[in-house]
């Protein structure tokens, strides 16, 4: 214990450095695990750590078989008072690196510590249950390589000199290296299944994204985010951020102080028709919890999967919630006339306002009403309104009071994209003109590497959409006649420049912004290749390849054909002959002496080059000359003076020496 | 580490060889050890995992560790494959002591091997590593029960690096052996009287032996021949008590001139009594049923004698 201070020193010891070697790889593989377990279970694996290494030196472990039987019965319970459970991806987690702790004190034979390892190896695996970045894959990937280089240590009886561990670190690497090619061809290869063999993982909920009701205050909590929403890709590459309204959740009905759905929404297919051809789009879209899928438009079709309605407001909905990341492909109208004819029923809910209240925005939408010939005079009207009187954008809005709408128009002026929403959509039913609130996204962030766009948390914006004879429900969006910075810009354009959150302001531009977008895109191709790479992905690039590749009878046999060439190319590597000698001189002596062995002339192991030559020549003096020749050469570069130059006079001369079997 | 049984293809025996031989892929043979069936079955569970919970870098990981032990059976193979082995000498040892066969491994290759070693049913030995261009000497210890000459029969060449997941190995026999000197006699009794009073009872005086000084301890003398009083005295070498109880000129050690009965039994004792002429200086010759080996002395003399004692009978 007096050596603390010295590593040196404190690595003198064998035993140590040989539990080093078990201790240093699980500590990489278990570091990013300790975020998602008790803390108590990190501390208690350290703890046997260092009690394992400074107890080194007592020849047995430092805890007896009552003290082993207690500290695992005793993890099991508290994993079990934790979790729940001691089985399934959580518990069983928490409880095999508690156990691996334990064990720590106890690893004095090669299977101990190659047990460890292993568990690593699990753990390793495990802990992409949680996290799959392209960067914990890269960090996995070096935890891998101490597991490798621990694993070959831990057979060996005796530890190695500190230096020596430089060589097998680059042996893993190596063995690792020429591991990935056949890993990589398994992985395309191995037929992917469609669903899980036995229950999923429960995924921990209450992650941001838009919601089912809006009340002032809930989008700006999301404005502030920077999580990414969903990445998507347009077959074409000319549309404009102003263009993008990503649809989320339509809301309809209005309580007095929050928009959401008392009632559902009519299930009947939508009633639209496009007014341009459609445009095709991928959207991978980040696990968010809830139902709702991201429409830029109105779909040709809807994709196979994930399994979904779309109802008639065009609220597209999947039938689980997502709790993976989700990659759909479909073409959509991006100019359409939707619902033309709108139904009674649809009619009267567009319109209804609770009894009472919000008395002087009613009057200003009856004044309008009265003063319009047509709805659609009303609508320009209102919006001529808005951009006319001081009406502010900022994320920080006054409180409002008990009648928010008349508030929010005649008060404080001061909001955001879902108080003008909402205040619009509440002028208009008061004018007698359907409308509703959408939510969703707008615009995003176009990354020109990849040439797709990057939509994010601060990207979720609210609009209003309103009813009109013969052209159907018609996008409105208030806030771009306040600030239309916001809708052709993104969200820091239209905000004043105090109020820019300063995550975003250092995001957006600068000379980061390159290397942000490239990284981006990297990410995305990863959760596009590698993470997203399912049983449909998967037929797709494989009937690319060859169409027979697309069954799972195709993929069968090219995983046999793969099989097959892998262990033909090992039974080469393993049956081919050594190399006899390295040295060139050399085997072009051996090459001499089998031509001179084929007419019996042997050379027995213990005969010199010079001896030999001369018994040869006495026995075929015809070759005599040849012989001596051959033999000079031979001894001359093996013996004499280094000459490399007069290494192919040897080999030519072997070349050129071919005796036959009965001289004259 | 255990000691395990040698498995080899029964149509391909392996011969008694002599000389140096080279070990080529068709002699080594490759398996699973039980640390790589546990990994096979692991993987096996850690595919299932990926599966259910379709995780791709599961799979893609479960999949690397799958090609890293694949890529380490011909890396296992490497390590044997293209070594020169040449038996090396063996010293002979006394029976109950264990002798070191040792095999030397030329490496003409330009990479190290390691973790290498020898494994007989009695026993294995300690792994080694043969240097890039070098060469080892890989070390065998047998216990040896009986005299005579031994052959250690087959042995293995084995090899678990890098990965310890497969091992590698190789069944051989060689034209080596030991020879093992009889044990000699625990308990001293003075050397037999002349020639004279063979016929007589060659009643042993023990009790009446005269301290004659002390000499350098070899193996096999009797414990309690060891001066342990000049060892506790601060003495660096074990020293042995020598007794002369009766060293007549002309000492001949006959074997009808030891009081045991039983013909091992003789052959200890006169063992013994060869080890005490020989460590007296003075020149003494050994007869045995069959053979005399004529009055001499020296180190030579010793070995000669011994190896007599050791091969009589035909052992």
């Amino acid at each position: 214990m007096k050596h603390l201070g010295l590593p040196g020193v404190f690595l003198e010891n064998d035993t140590r450095r040989q539990r080093l070697w078990v201790i240093l790889p699980l500590l990489l593989v278990l570091a990013p695990h300790a975020a998602r377990l008790p803390i108590w279970i990190s501390l208690a694996w350290l703890a046997c750590a260092g009690l394992s290494l400074f107890a080194a030196e007592r020849g047995r472990p430092p805890v007896g078989g009552v003290g082993k039987a207690v500290l695992a019965l005793g993890g099991a319970a508290g994993v079990l008072l934790q979790f729940g459970t001691v089985i399934g991806p959580a518990g069983g987690v928490a409880l095999l690196v508690f156990l691996s702790g334990a064990k720590l004190l106890e690893m004095n034979s090669a299977r101990d510590r190659m047990g460890l390892l292993f568990v690593g190896v699990f753990l390793l695996v495990a802990h992409f249950l949680d996290a799959q970045s392209l960067f914990t894959a890269a960090y996995m990937a070096l935890a891998a390589v101490a597991l490798v280089a621990g694993l070959m240590l831990a057979t060996k009886p005796a530890a190695v000199a500190l230096a020596e561990t430089r060589g097998h670190l680059a042996l893993a690497a190596r063995l690792l290296a020429q591991a990935l090619p056949l890993a990589l061809l398994l992985f395309v290869l191995f037929p992917r299944l469609p669903g899980p063999l036995w229950g999923l993982p429960q995924q921990t909920a209450g992650k941001s994204g838009l919601s089912e009701r809006m009340a002032p205050g809930d989008i700006s909590q999301l404005i502030l985010s920077d999580e990414l929403a969903f990445r998507a890709e347009f077959a074409d590459a000319r549309l404009e951020s102003r263009q993008l309204y990503w649809r989320g959740p339509v809301l309809w009905d209005y309580d007095g102080r929050a928009w959401g759905n008392s009632a559902p929404v009519s299930a009947r297919p939508p009633d639209f028709e496009a007014r341009a051809p459609p445009t095709g789009v991928a959207v991978t879209l980040e696990p968010h919890q809830r139902r709702w899928l991201f429409l830029p438009g109105a779909p040709s079709r809807l994709p196979a999967t994930p399994p979904s309605t779309l109802a008639s407001d065009l609220q597209w909905l999947a039938r689980e919630p997502l709790r993976q990341r989700l990659r759909y492909e479909l073409e959509v109208y991006l100019d359409y006339r939707l619902q033309p004819r709108l139904d009674a029923a649809s009619r009267a809910r567009g319109l209804a306002l609770p009894a009472e209240g919000d008395q002087r925005a009613r009057q200003l939408a009856s004044a309008w009403r009265e003063a319009a010939t047509d709805d659609a005079a009303i609508v320009e009207q209102a919006l001529g309104w808005f951009g006319a009187e001081a009406f502010h954008y900022t994320l920080n809005p006054p409180q409002l009071g008990a009648s928010a709408v008349d508030d929010f128009l005649f008060g404080t002026r001061r909001g955001f994209c879902e108080h003008y929403a909402s205040a619009f959509v509440f002028l208009m039913r008061a004018a007698g003109v359907p409308a509703r609130v959408v939510t969703g996204y707008q615009g995003g962030e176009l990354n020109q590497l990849g040439n797709y766009w990057i939509v994010r948390g601060r990207d979720a914006h609210a609009w209003a959409e309103v009813w009109l004879p013969e052209r159907g429900w018609m996008r409105v969006d208030p806030t771009a006649a306040v600030a239309p910075e916001r809708v052709e810009r993104g969200l820091n354009a239209a905000l004043p420049a105090a109020e820019r959150p300063a995550a975003l302001v250092a995001l957006q531009g600068g000379w980061l912004r390159p290397l942000r977008l490239g990284l981006d895109l990297l990410n995305s191709r990863w959760n596009e290749w590698v993470l997203g790479y399912n049983q449909e992905r998967q037929r797709r690039f494989l009937a690319g390849l060859h169409p027979l590749l697309a069954s799972l009878q195709g993929m069968l046999i090219a995983l046999i054909v793969v099989a097959a060439a892998a262990l033909l190319l090992l039974a080469v590597r393993l049956y081919r002959r050594p190399p006899e000698s390295r040295d060139r001189a050399a085997r072009a002596y051996e090459r001499f002496c089998r031509r001179l062995a084929r007419l019996d002339l042997r050379r027995t192991p213990a005969e010199g080059a010079r001896d030999f030559a001369v018994r040869a020549a006495a026995a075929r003096p015809d070759l005599a000359a040849d012989i001596d020749a051959i033999t000079r050469r031979y001894v001359a570069l093996r013996y004499g003076p280094a000459g490399a130059d007069r290494l192919g006079e040897l080999e030519a001369a072997v070349r050129a020496f071919r005796p036959t079997r009965h001289g004259p | 580490m255990a000691a395990r049984a040698l498995p080899y293809l029964p149509w391909r025996k392996p011969r008694v060889e002599s000389g140096p031989l080279r070990l080529t892929a068709r002699r080594l043979y490759i398996l699973p050890t039980r640390a790589g069936l546990v990994f096979g079955v692991l993987l096996l569970g850690l595919l299932v995992g990926a599966i259910n919970y379709g995780v791709s870098l599961a799979y893609l990981f479960t999949f690397w560790f799958a090609g890293l032990a694949i890529v380490g059976m011909p890396h296992t193979q490497r390590n044997l494959s293209g070594l020169t082995l040449r038996a090396g000498a063996v010293a002979p040892v006394f029976a109950g002591e264990s002798a070191v066969y040792s095999l030397h491994a030329d490496n003409a290759d330009g990479r190290v091997r390691r973790g290498i070693s020898l494994h007989h049913p009695l026993g294995v030995g300690e792994a080694r590593d043969i240097p890039a261009g070098g060469s080892a000497n890989l070390e065998l210890r047998l216990p040896q029960a009986r005299r005579g000459w031994h052959a250690p029969g087959r042995f293995s060449i084995h090899s678990e690096f890098p990965l310890g997941l497969f091992r590698c190995w190789s069944v051989l026999e060689l034209d080596w052996g030991v020879l093992v000197y009889p044990a000699p006699a625990t308990d001293a009794l003075p050397f037999p009287r002349g020639e004279a009073d063979a016929g007589e009872d060659a009643a042993p005086r023990a009790e009446g032996a005269e301290f004659a000084g002390l000499r350098g301890y070899q193996p096999g003398d009797p414990p309690r021949r060891i001066a342990w009083k000049a060892v506790a005295r601060g003495g660096r070498e074990l020293l042995t008590k020598q007794f002369a109880g009766a060293a007549p000129r002309g000492l001949w050690l006959d074997w009808r001139l030891a009081p045991e009965r039983d013909m091992e039994a003789r052959l200890s004792r006169l063992t013994r009594w060869v080890l005490d002429a020989h460590a007296t200086g003075l020149p003494f010759g050994l007869r045995l049923p069959g053979r005399e080996i004529p009055q001499s002395a020296g180190e030579a003399h010793l070995r000669a004698c011994l190896e007599a004692l050791a091969r009589e009978g035909g052992h």
